[in-house]
């Protein structure tokens, strides 16, 4: 008993710190994407090639002045960035990363935790860190943080549908709600080649619940100056900051397990396919950012409504028959 | 039709509102007294022959010691004439002047500017409240028994937080319980905002995202320009226009000298007109790169500015290679320009005109058809071609809107009549079309800079008229005479003859208009800036209304407005 105990100690120990330093350094990651594509060199002053540019700013956070608005809510608006980042790192506990794997001649699942249910409790934690960014607008007693939180409030209720009937193909086409038999059951055909419009609606939806360009209504910095979180300041902002590329690294890796075939691929070890797959999908998120202008806050509503709401529900239907018949 | 016979037209049609007219430096002036003002006004935008659609600004001049007290100069142009007239009517401090808002909504702003620095009332006035200065300002700035630095502000006594601006809705936020009686929501957008391009504040009434009202409060980067330029002599004013529209500096430069130029009577050779054209189309270019970048930036593509300001650099260098400086060059001087140019500068603006011909085109696919782009500006901000006059719009915003009017065009200056370019016009009158026009506009000022520099005639960069044109200090070293002479242009600085005139040059924002009043001392008397970008803004709220809170940023960003010279 105790010797389970200690190991899922070291293994919860071990994916929180080696995620969370993937996240700090995928701050990194963008800045330099970002560079490239905008013909400048991204940070490149602390470390070489600015490799200690994530502990720099994590050190820079931790040192500002702390600040709370005289008509904030002073509990909601505490809680708010904790709710922003826990949300994401229980997301952790689910994510198969790979395989099981042997060593000093024992058995380790490369997971912490396999529940039946896998698929709901990462749709119903997820949304749950939306209530980050709704409780933190509302909370600050800040115009813009007001009309932020509203956004993010809608941005929940719409893009949770089409993402949920996303995820139900998937659902029907492995037979399983645990995340780890969806990646088994992609051992052959992986599911972006079974449920192509699937993936497309599963992504696009992953991209508003982020909050990223082009759907980044509730803390659009041009018009909202960054909206629901323009009265934080110091660690407060950075928990929202991390929360945000948590969710992002979050959004890779579902993404791989439920549609990328998870640990699967050829010769390289499966932990290396998956974080292979994990990384281009959120190369992916950061070309699009430089790449798109932001939609307006009615395009946004209306593209969910009228056009990947109904498309998803189509698409579980015609998934669901065809699965029938064969 | 000429001057003449506009002036017989307009006499025939008002025999008795005109107390008389003249044309000096080409322009028409007609004076008349404030009683026969409105309707004299009236007659002239209406007259299916005359049709006044423009009122470019109004110029009040302060002659202290004289009574009746103030000039008032209307200034306006006919589309349909391509003409300027000018319409001057005296007025005493106590008078109140009818309000031209009903005629043209640019009179709005521009009468409140009025009574701000002047402290000339007008009757019937919507809005009339302080604009450039603070709501509890005393006195008015520009009158000439205002001292240059300000009644007060260096005193110990002074205290900087007594300044107001007051909201402009008469509502109070309701509190408590009776939040719920109140549907709307009032948002400061600014003065510090990252995307009012400054410090433009816009008060925004809000019915969820959905504005009902708005207005724009401006004068928060206000210097007194004017002000500074009557303590001033010509060349000391120069560098001040390179602050008005920071973005494309040398064009302000070539409006303020062909201002004096045309008051003191200089003409320029041939060769400096070509070069001032290089460095007008090559600010405009700038300017327009600027625009460029910062407008994607606010409608959320981030990768266009860096495009856009890495081409822009090129510009930089090629202004840095002139005169010394990047972004406010103050290369013009009166009758010419401060040193001619070198093979260097030939070369490097040939390498730029290459550079952006391929650089345009990759503006065009980063933006033109791209899908978001094109459903954030079609059909926003849409203003019809009589709005956008009536409001006084020009430049880019108004040729958007389908109305042909180019000062290089119109009223041509500095050789622009010598080159071939377009027009470009829009359509629709909407962000988008707006955006195209100024996109185009990149490919026409390349085009005439390609033209200006192959046909660059030899000869002076400045003129030899003795009464601005210094002796060189080679000269001046040999020859006593020399010496005073130079002495004499630079230290009080040339004279400027008894007079008025208004001269206008198409900025990269629109018309950029000068009204310069000399005295016979080397200090302009008056110097009124006509600025686009003020006219730009006080049309904003029209633009804005019933659109939603992203559409402002769009908005603000596609009339392109420079906060330097809203609030001069």
């Amino acid at each position: 008993m105790s010797e389970l105990l200690l190991t899922l100690a070291v293994k919860s120990v071990l994916v929180v710190s080696v995620c969370m330093l993937m996240v700090a350094y995928l701050t990194l990651a963008e800045r330099k994407i970002l560079g490239f594509i905008q013909l400048r060199y991204g940070p490149n002053r602390v470390g070489y090639w600015g490799l200690l540019q994530p502990i720099a700013d994590g050190i820079k956070a931790f040192l500002k002045e702390e600040l709370t608005p005289a008509n904030a809510d002073r509990k909601v608006f505490l809680l708010a960035p904790i709710i922003s980042i826990a949300a994401p790192m229980l997301l952790l506990v689910v994510i198969p990363f790979g395989d099981t794997v042997t060593l000093f001649g024992r058995e380790f699942t490369l997971y912490l935790s396999n529940p039946d249910i896998g698929i709901l409790f990462v749709l119903g934690i997820s949304t749950l860190g939306s209530y980050g960014g709704v409780l933190g607008g509302w909370a600050s007693g800040n115009k813009y943080g007001y009309i932020g939180g509203v956004r993010s409030t809608a941005m929940m209720v719409s893009y949770e549908l089409s993402m949920a009937f996303a995820v139900i193909c998937v659902v029907l086409l492995s037979n399983s709600l645990s995340l780890v038999d969806i990646v088994h059951s992609q051992a052959g055909v992986w599911n972006i080649f079974k449920a192509p419009v699937a993936f497309l609606i599963f992504l696009i939806s992953g991209l508003a619940e982020l909050n990223r360009t082009p759907f980044d209504m509730p803390e659009a910095e041009a018009e909202l100056c960054c909206g629901y979180n323009v009265e934080y300041s110091s660690m407060k902002f950075a928990l929202f900051f991390f929360g945000e590329y948590t969710h992002l690294f979050i959004l890779g890796c579902l993404t791989t397990t439920l549609f990328l075939g998870g640990w699967h691929g050829p010769l390289l070890p499966g932990i290396i396919w998956f974080f292979i797959k994990t990384f281009a999908v959120i190369f992916l998120c950061i070309w699009q950012r430089a790449t798109f202008p932001r939609l307006r806050w009615d395009f946004v509503m209306k593209l969910e409504w009228k056009f990947l709401l109904p498309l998803a529900i189509v698409n579980v239907l015609a998934t669901g028959f065809i699965v029938a018949i064969f | 039709m000429d001057n003449e016979q506009i002036a017989g037209l307009i006499e025939t049609s008002l025999p008795e509102t005109i107390l008389g007219w003249e044309t000096t430096h080409d322009q028409l002036r007609i004076a008349t007294d404030l009683e026969h003002l409105l309707p004299l006004l009236e007659t002239l935008l209406n007259h299916p022959e005359l049709k006044y659609e423009l009122l470019s600004d109004i110029a009040a001049v302060d002659y202290v010691d004289r009574s009746p007290r103030f000039d008032l100069n209307y200034i306006l142009f006919s589309l349909r004439n391509e003409q300027r007239l000018i319409v001057n009517c005296r007025i005493d401090d106590r008078q109140e002047v009818p309000t031209a808002t009903h005629l043209w909504s640019a009179a709005d702003w521009a009468e409140r500017e009025v009574y701000d620095l002047m402290g000339i009332r007008f009757s019937g006035h919507p809005d009339l409240r302080r604009i450039l200065t603070w709501d509890n300002f005393e006195g008015h700035p520009l009158r000439k028994d205002f001292p240059v630095r300000g009644e007060n502000f260096f005193d110990a006594a002074f205290d900087p937080d007594s300044i107001r601006v007051n909201s402009a809705f008469d509502r109070q936020e309701p509190a408590g319980a009776d939040a719920d009686e109140s549907k709307t929501l009032i948002l400061n957008m600014g003065p510090h905002h990252p995307a009012t391009h400054g410090v433009l504040r816009l008060e925004l009434e809000l019915e969820g995202e959905t504005i009902k009202n708005s207005k724009p409060h401006v004068g928060y980067l206000h210097r007194g320009i004017e002000k500074l330029a009557e303590e001033r002599n010509l060349l000391q004013i120069i560098p001040l226009t390179d602050r008005l529209d920071y973005a494309a500096a040398s064009v302000n430069n070539l409006g303020f000298c062909l201002t004096a130029e045309k008051l003191l009577g200089v003409d320029t050779p041939k060769r400096a007109q070509y070069i001032r054209v290089i460095m007008a189309e090559l600010s405009r270019i700038m300017g327009h790169q600027l625009w460029l970048g910062t407008h994607a930036l606010d409608i959320g593509a981030m990768t266009p500015i860096f495009y856009t300001f890495a081409d822009r650099e090129m510009a930089m260098d090629i202004t840095e290679e002139v005169s010394g400086y990047r972004l406010t060059p103050s290369y013009l001087r009166i009758g010419g320009v401060a040193k001619d140019v070198t093979p260097t500068f030939a070369a490097k603006v040939k390498n730029f005109v290459q550079k952006m011909k391929t650089a345009v085109e990759g503006y065009h696919t980063l933006l033109t058809e791209n899908p978001i782009w094109t459903r954030r500006t079609k059909n926003v901000g849409v203003i019809s071609a009589a709005r956008a006059l009536n409001f006084g719009m020009t430049g880019p915003s108004l040729r958007a809107s389908g109305v042909p009017y180019d000062v290089r065009k119109a009223v041509p200056y500095s050789s622009y009549d010598d080159f071939d370019f377009q027009i470009p016009v829009g359509e629709e009158g909407d962000a988008y079309d707006r955006y195209l026009v100024r996109m185009e506009e990149f490919t026409q000022s390349l085009k005439i800079i390609e033209q200006a520099l192959d046909n660059l005639p030899s000869g002076p960069f400045k003129t030899d008229n003795p009464w601005v044109a210094a002796p060189d200090l080679e000269t001046v070293r040999q020859d006593v005479g020399a010496l005073m002479h130079r002495f004499k242009l630079v230290y009080p600085g040339p004279s400027i003859p008894a007079g008025e005139c208004y001269h206008a040059v198409e900025g990269a924002k629109g018309e950029l208009g000068f009204y310069l009043v000399g005295d016979d001392t080397s200090r302009p008397y008056r110097l009124k800036m006509r600025s686009p970008c003020y006219y730009l803004v006080g049309a904003l709220p029209e633009l804005i209304q019933g659109h939603m809170i992203a559409d402002v940023i769009t908005l603000i960003g596609s009339i392109d407005i420079v906060l330097g010279e809203v609030d001069r």
